[in-house]
C-alpha cells in the first residue's frame, strides 16, 4: 500500500507543476513560442526571494510584491527585445523559437550559476517547519499553504483571462492571430504582456518550490521539461486541463519513486510523456488540435 | 537552380578535391611530426564535433525536425562500444564503432514509431525523453552496464590510430553529407521541411523520409559516440549523455547555418575555438560564452553565418556587403 504522505507530496508537487504549465500554455497559445527559458526564470524569481530573505530578512510571502513585478518586467524585456524580433522574419517559427529560447535559457542558467553558485538553496522561516497531524498523517503546513496558493493563482489567472481586456486579447490571439489583429488587437503588445504574465506565474511557482523543497540553478531545464509534459498531458486551450494533468504527473512521479526507487524518477515521467504522445497527443482535456 | 544547392564552398573548387587536399595536408603534417599531442587532440575533437553537427543538421536543418535527443544516440553508440569491451566480446576496431552506429540507428528505428507521428515541438520533447530514458535505463541496471561507475574501454592501439580514425570519420561524414543534400533524398528532406502537406500531396512518403532522416542522424551520432568512447577509453552515463553536448551541437549547427553544407563545419570550428578560449581564460564560462554567441547570432542572422554569407534571407547589412564583394569576384 502506498503511504498517504507520498500521495500528499505528489499532489503538492503536481500543483506547482501545474502553475509552470499554465504559464507555458499561455505563451504557446498566443505566440506559438516554445519557451525553454521558463524554468530558469522560475529559478530567477525564487533566488531573488532567497536573497531578499537571507540578506534583508524579508518574509518570502511578502517578497512576492517585489519578485512578481521584477519577473514580469524580465519576461516583457525578453519577448520585446530578444525573442520577438528574432523569430519575426523566420518561417518555421516554433522551431526558431526553440533555438533562441534554448540559447537564452543557457545564458540565464549559466549566469545564475555565477551569481548563486550551484549549491542547493532553500528558505526556512519560522513557519515552514510547522507540521500537524490529520488522521494519523503528518502534514506540513507550508505545503498545504503552497497548494492553496497554487489554486488561488490559477483561479486568478482564469479571472484575468475571462474578465479583463488583456485576457480577451490573449484569448483572441490564441484563437486566430490574423483575425484578432484585423479587429484592432495590438499583437506585439499582447505578446510581451503574455510573456511577462507567464514569467510572473513561473516566479510564483519558484517561490512555492523553494519554500517547500530545495533549488539550484541547474534544475531550471528540468522544470521546463516537466511543464511541457504536464501541458501535453493536459492539453492546450484551458486552465483546468494543465492543472489536473499537473497533479496527475506529480502523483505518478511520487508513486513511481516509491515503487521503483529514486533512480527511475525521470524515467517514470518520460514514460508518461511517451504514452501520451503515442495514445492521445491532444491531451486529456485538450480542446485545441496539436500546434505543430 | 534551387536555393539550397547554392554552396558557398563551390566557388573555391570541387568539394571532393578540397576534402582530399585537406585530408592529405593533415596526414602529411602528422607524418612529418608537425602535429603534437595537443593539436592532434584538438583535431580529433573537431572531427567528432563535425560529425555531430552534420548529423544534427541532416535531421533538423534539412528534414526540419528539431531534435534534442541527439545525445541519446551518441550515448547509445558509446555504450555499444563500451559494453562490447565490458563483456569481453572481441571485435576489431573499425567494426565495433560501426556496430555502435548500427545500434544507434536500430534504436532510432524502434523509437521512430511513437516519435514520427508527431511533429514540431512535440517531436523535440519526445526526442529529449528518449535520451533521458536511455540514460536512466543505463543507470538503473548496474549488473549489465556497471551503472554510474562507468566502463573502461580497452584501447590497445597506438595514438596515431585515433588521429587517422578521426580524420577518416570526419571527412567521410562530410562527403556523405554532401552527397545526401545534393541527391533526391536531400530534396525530399527539404520538401518535407518546407511544406509538409504539399510534399504529401506530391506523392512523397513523408513518414518514410522522416524515418530515413532520423536513422541517418542516429547512425552518424552513434558512430561519433562509438569513436569518442574508444578514444576517451571511458564512458559513464553522466559524460556520455551530458547535457552540454546537446547544447554544443545545437550551437555548432545553428551559428554555422543548419541548412547549409558548410554551416555545420564552420560552426564546429568556431565552437572548438570558443571552447579553448573559454577554458583558458574563463574557467567554467565557456558554455556561457557559447550561449551568448548563439543568442546573438540567431537574433541577427537566423540562417547562420554561412547562410547569411551565401545570400539567404534576413542577413544584416554588413553581410550584404561581403556578399556583394564575393559575387563580384566570382562573376
Amino acid at each position: 500500500m502506498i503511504p498517504p504522505e507520498v500521495l500528499i507530496s505528489g499532489i503538492l508537487e503536481g500543483s506547482i507543476y501545474s502553475l509552470i504549465a499554465i504559464g507555458l500554455s499561455q505563451i504557446i497559445g498566443v505566440m506559438r513560442i516554445i519557451n525553454y527559458t521558463h524554468g530558469d526564470l522560475m529559478i530567477f524569481g525564487a533566488m531573488i526571494s532567497f536573497w531578499l530573505f537571507t540578506l534583508f530578512g524579508l518574509d518570502p510571502l511578502l517578497s512576492l510584491v517585489i519578485i512578481v513585478p521584477l519577473t514580469l518586467g524580465a519576461g516583457m524585456f525578453i519577448q520585446k527585445f530578444i525573442v520577438g524580433p528574432s523569430i519575426r522574419k523566420v518561417e518555421l517559427q516554433s522551431s526558431a523559437s526553440m533555438v533562441i529560447t534554448f540559447g537564452l535559457a543557457l545564458v540565464i542558467m549559466q549566469s545564475e550559476f555565477i551569481v548563486w553558485s550551484p549549491n542547493l538553496r532553500s528558505i526556512e522561516t519560522s513557519y515552514t517547519a510547522l507540521n500537524f497531524m490529520v488522521g494519523g498523517v503528518l502534514v506540513n503546513l507550508m505545503r498545504v499553504l503552497a497548494l492553496l496558493m497554487a489554486v488561488a493563482v490559477a483561479v486568478l489567472l482564469h479571472l484575468t483571462l475571462s474578465r479583463t481586456g488583456l485576457g480577451r486579447a490573449i484569448r483572441a490571439c490564441t484563437q486566430d492571430r490574423e483575425a484578432a489583429m484585423m479587429l484592432g488587437v495590438n499583437f506585439e503588445k499582447t505578446a510581451y504582456l503574455t510573456f511577462g504574465l507567464s514569467t510572473a506565474l513561473a516566479s510564483v511557482a519558484g517561490l512555492l518550490w523553494i519554500l517547500t523543497h530545495v533549488l539550484n540553478p541547474g534544475l531550471g531545464i528540468a522544470f521546463t521539461v516537466r511543464g511541457f509534459i504536464v501541458l501535453i498531458l493536459g492539453g492546450m486551450g484551458s486552465i483546468a486541463g494543465p492543472f489536473i494533468a499537473g497533479i496527475i504527473v506529480g502523483l505518478l512521479e511520487n508513486i513511481g519513486i516509491y515503487v521503483f526507487g529514486g533512480v527511475f524518477r525521470d524515467t517514470v515521467v518520460y514514460v508518461i510523456l511517451f504514452l501520451v504522445l503515442l495514445l492521445r497527443p491532444r491531451g486529456i482535456l485538450g480542446k485545441v488540435e496539436v500546434y505543430a | 537552380m534551387p536555393k539550397f544547392r547554392s554552396i558557398p564552398l563551390g566557388r573555391f573548387g570541387n568539394v571532393y578535391v578540397l576534402t582530399i587536399i585537406c585530408f592529405a595536408i593533415l596526414t602529411a603534417m602528422f607524418m612529418v611530426g608537425l602535429i603534437g599531442a595537443y593539436i592532434s587532440s584538438l583535431i580529433i575533437f573537431l572531427m567528432v564535433y563535425i560529425v555531430l553537427a552534420i548529423s544534427w543538421s541532416i535531421l533538423s536543418g534539412y528534414a526540419g525536425e528539431f531534435t534534442f535527443g541527439h545525445i541519446g544516440f551518441f550515448g547509445v553508440g558509446g555504450y555499444t562500444v563500451a559494453l562490447l569491451s565490458f563483456h569481453n566480446i572481441d571485435i576489431v576496431i573499425p567494426f565495433n564503432i560501426l556496430l555502435g552506429g548500427c545500434m544507434a540507428a536500430l534504436f532510432a528505428l524502434i523509437v521512430a514509431y511513437p516519435l514520427l507521428h508527431i511533429r514540431g515541438w512535440y517531436f523535440a520533447l519526445g526526442t529529449w525523453a528518449v535520451a533521458e530514458i536511455a540514460r536512466t535505463l543505463i543507470l538503473g541496471f548496474p549488473a549489465v552496464t556497471n551503472a554510474g561507475a562507468g566502463i573502461f574501454v580497452e584501447h590497445p592501439y597506438p595514438p596515431a590510430f585515433d588521429y587517422f580514425g578521426a580524420l577518416i570519420l570526419g571527412f567521410s561524414a562530410i562527403i556523405v553529407f554532401y552527397k545526401i543534400i545534393n541527391s533526391r533524398l536531400g530534396l525530399a528532406f527539404v520538401s518535407v521541411r518546407d511544406n509538409y502537406d504539399a510534399a504529401r500531396m506530391m506523392g512523397i512518403n513523408t513518414t518514410l523520409y522522416r524515418t530515413i532522416a532520423f536513422m541517418i542522424h542516429a547512425f552518424l551520432a552513434g558512430l561519433a559516440g562509438g569513436f569518442f568512447a574508444q578514444y576517451k577509453v571511458f564512458v559513464d552515463p553522466y559524460s556520455a549523455f551530458e547535457f552540454s553536448w546537446i547544447f554544443k551541437v545545437i550551437v555548432m549547427a545553428v551559428i554555422g547555418g543548419a541548412s547549409t553544407f558548410a554551416g555545420p563545419i564552420v560552426g564546429a570550428v568556431l565552437v572548438l575555438i570558443f571552447e579553448e578560449i573559454g577554458k583558458t581564460f574563463f574557467m567554467r564560462g565557456s558554455l556561457l560564452l557559447m550561449a551568448i554567441m548563439l543568442v546573438v547570432v540567431f537574433r541577427f542572422m537566423p540562417e547562420g553565418i554561412v547562410g547569411a554569407l551565401s545570400g539567404r534571407s534576413s542577413a544584416p547589412i554588413f553581410f550584404k556587403k561581403i556578399q556583394r564583394l564575393l559575387k563580384r569576384e566570382s562573376s
